[in-house]
């Protein structure tokens, strides 16, 4: 039987990302769920972080002022702002008013999908910007 | 039990509260930092309905919790082998457990200082 391996079956099967060709929808769709992941992980990080501000370890300032906390920083707003992108897409496609059940196929065009990486990408360089020469918090660094 | 597995079911249900929440954090982001642009920008800074603020943002922070449950759940049962998924569940759920109880406790210190 084809799905036996070894006597046992091969169920469930799981996705092996780098077997998978992605065409343009699927990429957003994985990239959505990279940069959750990536949140949940600067969530933790910067919990830890604001555990050790509040016992007196460390202040904010060594956080926004030094380039291992700037780089935190950008990961963590960079992947918010893809999130964010990338869910208001999902949601305008779960959302639009149905007509026939049918949503606008722009919004599972490759113009769509280049949007979300394109703004993201301009957030992402502005952020980095604003960061790395002055603006957040404390003022140019 | 059987109240609670009404309102939280797999399926249907999660896949609602992984919506609404979507929806309100969606609108709530760039309000909150439109409303503490200031701040970020290191001016000194009052904001002007200060009890909105905190609720909206402590309602943002229990379905970001709610959000990011639900979205790690189903990459960790999409991703991990059958065989570890049981041991990943319960990590997670572990992990989870000490962040809620740790921001609670970084909360109420925050109030009572």
């Amino acid at each position: 039987m084809r799905d036996l391996i070894g006597g046992r079956h091969a169920r469930p099967v799981h996705l092996a990302l780098y077997k998978i060709r992605f065409y343009p929808n699927a990429l957003v769709s994985i990239s959505h769920r990279i940069s959750g992941s990536l949140l949940a992980i600067c969530l933790i990080f910067g919990l830890m972080l604001l555990n050790a501000v509040a016992l007196g370890w460390i202040n904010t300032s060594d956080i926004t002022q030094s380039v291992p906390g700037k780089l935190l920083i950008l990961l963590t707003l960079s992947s918010l702002l893809f999130h964010w992108l990338s869910g208001l897409r999902h949601l305008i496609i779960d959302w639009w008013p149905a007509k026939d059940h049918q949503v606008p196929q722009a919004w599972f065009s490759g113009w769509a999908v280049s949007l979300v990486f394109f703004l993201w990408a301009v957030g992402t360089l502005l952020l980095a910007l604003a960061l790395f020469t002055g603006g957040f918090v404390g003022g140019p660094s | 039990m059987r109240n609670l597995a009404k309102i939280w079911p797999n399926g249907k249900w999660s896949y609602a509260w992984q919506q609404l929440s979507a929806v309100y954090l969606l609108v709530f982001l760039p309000w909150f930092v439109w409303t503490i642009w200031p701040a970020l920008m290191g001016l000194d800074y009052q904001p002007a309905q200060p009890g909105l603020l905190w609720l909206t943002s402590l309602i943002a922070l229990a379905l970001l919790f709610i959000h990011s449950w639900i979205g790690l759940r189903d990459v960790v049962i999409d991703y991990c082998p059958a065989r570890h998924l049981p041991m990943a569940i319960r990590a997670l759920s572990l992990v989870f457990m000490l962040m809620i109880f740790n921001i609670t406790l970084l909360l109420t210190r925050w109030l009572l200082l």
